[in-house]
């Protein structure tokens, strides 16, 4: 990614999906009848693309420039279901997908993937959803489609079946196509409804916190869509753990633009005033989800933090991916009590500590835990690429740490010169053994030294957490650093607040 | 079976891909044809004394169908013994899993200049006990 061009053009781009979280896999899809090639099971399956443009040989589809291709029916390859049924002289067709559910669910409307690698799609069609006696309780006719991406607003209130009745594609001669159904609107957002974009993501340095990452996405809403008091409107629908992806990009043109992911996160509030044409919707990484459940303290009088990851995994009801530091992993810590009253996020923040690590969600939505040490510098920040020269500063200078566990264990580290007045810092932390804490007091206390910077850049989409950076500061000497947190804006250009600290004195 | 011979498209270029026009895509018929003057050629050379060129083609392509890759290699493989099994005529594909129109072009071009060839062949045969070696007529075959 050229982020630093002269001439610098940048876009963003977010998914945000209003959907049933549930609903796919409760899903079980049937059809009127389906071709060789199809893959019915496939259209609940999260993949939304096609593998290929395949080659078929419905009247002149099959364009001869290579693009088509031919493949067997045991070669693994994303289709969905392909109707049997092809349209006539007038595209006029009469295929039907049936959805059925094992139990009641709601959703703010449906969408459908069609053939993205063909660009075949259907162009009118009629969605009815029925409750579990049979009753319609939504229905839409959707006429003169002409995207690949087809969502249907319709505010289907405890469904158990939806059948989905195509009429007519957009070219004749055509199959029916379906790569993916999704039970809900799938918003697409460009640089053209994109209003601005904010997002903080953040490590604590010596794990005396969990930060939790965060994007606000301000949109334009002048369909009224996220106004609360519109009664069509999707509010009903916004349930916490709906994910928002985000992309930013830089280039040197418009067309030399490369898009960075840069990470899931998950429907936290909206907002939106009624007299404006934005709203916006704030979004968190998992992390949030730990502040608020217990951690259901396993028994025994010593822990690791593998096995605390596999307790907050079933703390939580969900399935987290993690990495762990091979280093720490298995090391051993002192368990709570099981009357304990503490959070998963205070857990694992405690866990992070006791095991001199840092903690943080990555852009796969991996939730990492490391320690955070100088690695191959990935990028020299320097007048060309910062907008303000490097502040630097240190936390208040301290030269006795004494880390305990708040109970019999406790461990002390001192660093004074004998002049120095002491200044001592207590800290506690419930997981400590008496193995780590003398360990765990030194390391606070060099950590507490480390030179911190705080710069403003042009901003990189492509520098992540951890990162490890060269800063130059007004000097011109060079600093070796890890970026701890970055604050990302877009509102058609892309700025960047960034900190970073030093190694450990 | 007796296979009928239709005409082939040779000639197809990028301007009729870009044209979409009715020879820059693959329809059923187009593969019919293919197959069947396929078919047929392989006949034709067996009548003359070729050995093990048969080809068994599906001339029952409509537009429902969706034809695999396993097949469309099979189209190619017998072009392939047709072509090693007379003379060494013209360019084929190395395969047919992304056809564009030059490969297409030359699967149909094949059978055509066999034809033409095997048509030449046909009128150079001398009739037996007519040729003469230095002013020795040849016996005839008894």
């Amino acid at each position: 990614m050229d982020a630093y061009a002269a001439e610098r053009h940048c876009d963003a781009s977010a998914v945000f999906q209003i959907v049933d979280l549930t609903a796919s896999s409760d899903m079980t899809p049937t059809a009127s009848g389906s071709a060789s090639l199809s893959q019915i099971a496939q259209v609940k399956n999260g993949v939304v693309n096609q593998t290929y443009k395949l080659a078929t040989l419905e009247k002149d589809y099959l364009k001869l420039d290579g693009s088509a291709v031919f493949v067997d029916s045991g070669e693994s390859h994303e289709s969905g279901w392909w109707s049997s049924a092809i349209s006539d002289d007038s595209g006029v067709i009469d295929a039907t997908l049936t959805l059925t559910f094992g139990s009641a669910h709601s959703a703010y409307g449906l969408t459908i993937y069609f053939d993205d690698k063909a660009k075949e799609v259907v162009s009118d069609y009629t969605i009815t959803a029925y409750n579990s006696s049979g009753t319609a309780v939504a229905t839409k006719t959707v006429t003169g489609n002409a995207s690949v991406i087809s969502g249907t607003v319709l505010g289907m209130t405890n469904f158990t079946k939806i059948v989905v009745h195509f009429t007519k594609t957009a070219k004749p001669h055509r199959r029916v196509r379906v790569t993916e159904v999704v039970c809900g609107i799938v918003e697409y957002f460009d640089r053209n409804s994109i209003s601005s974009l904010k997002m903080i993501r953040e490590i604590s340095g010596d794990s005396s916190a969990l930060p939790i990452s965060e994007v606000q996405l301000t949109f334009d809403n002048s369909n009224q869509r996220y106004n609360m008091a519109n009664p069509a409107g999707a509010f009903a629908y916004l349930k916490t753990g709906l994910p928002l992806t985000v992309k930013l990009g830089c280039g040197a043109s418009d067309d030399t633009i490369e898009m960075a992911d840069m990470g899931t996160f998950y429907y936290n509030t909206s907002n939106s005033d009624d007299d404006a044409l934005t709203a916006t919707i704030t979004a968190q990484d998992v992390i949030q989800y730990m502040e608020k459940v217990p951690y259901t303290v396993p028994s025994g009088t010593t822990t690791t933090l593998a096995a605390m990851t596999t307790q907050i995994n079933a703390s939580l009801g969900m399935t987290l991916t993690w990495s762990l530091d091979s280093s720490v992993s298995a090391t051993s810590l002192t368990n709570y009590a099981t009357d304990s009253n503490v959070t998963c996020r205070q857990a694992l923040q405690e866990a992070c500590q006791a095991l001199k690590c840092v903690c943080y969600v990555n852009r796969l939505g991996v939730v990492t835990v490391k320690p955070l040490a100088v690695g191959t510098v990935k990028e020299i920040l320097n007048k060309d690429k910062l907008v303000t020269v490097p502040k630097i500063t240190t936390e208040e200078h301290i030269n006795k740490v004494v880390a305990s566990n708040g109970d019999t264990i406790s461990g002390t580290y001192t660093d004074k010169g004998s002049s120095e007045v002491l200044q001592e810092k207590d800290v506690s932390n419930s997981l400590l053994t008496s193995a780590l804490a003398s360990g765990v007091a030194q390391w606070l206390l060099k950590v507490s030294r480390r030179y911190k910077y705080t710069m403003t850049g042009r901003g990189n989409p492509e520098r992540d957490l951890a990162d490890t950076v060269t800063v130059v500061d007004a000097f011109g000497t060079n600093h070796t650093a890890m970026v701890t947190k970055h604050t990302i804006e877009y509102d058609g250009g892309i700025s960047e607040e960034i900190e970073a600290v030093s190694e450990e004195a | 079976m007796a296979y009928i011979w239709t005409t082939p498209v040779t000639d197809r270029t990028a301007g009729d891909v870009s044209a979409g026009n009715s020879k820059g895509v693959l329809n059923a018929t187009d593969l019919n044809r293919i197959e069947q003057n396929l078919a047929y050629i392989a006949d034709v050379m067996t009548a003359h004394g070729y050995a093990g060129l048969t080809y068994s083609p599906v001339v029952s392509w409509a537009e429902s169908g969706i034809p695999s890759l396993s097949h469309m290699q099979q189209i190619l493989a017998a072009c392939v013994t047709l072509r090693e099994s007379f003379y060494y005529l013209g360019s084929l594909p190395a395969t047919l899993q992304r056809p564009d129109y030059t490969a297409i072009n030359q699967i149909e071009n094949l059978p055509a200049l066999i034809k033409e060839a095997m048509s030449r062949l046909e009128k150079s045969y001398i009739f037996s006990g007519t040729i003469n070696s230095a002013g020795v007529a040849l016996p005839q075959n008894a």
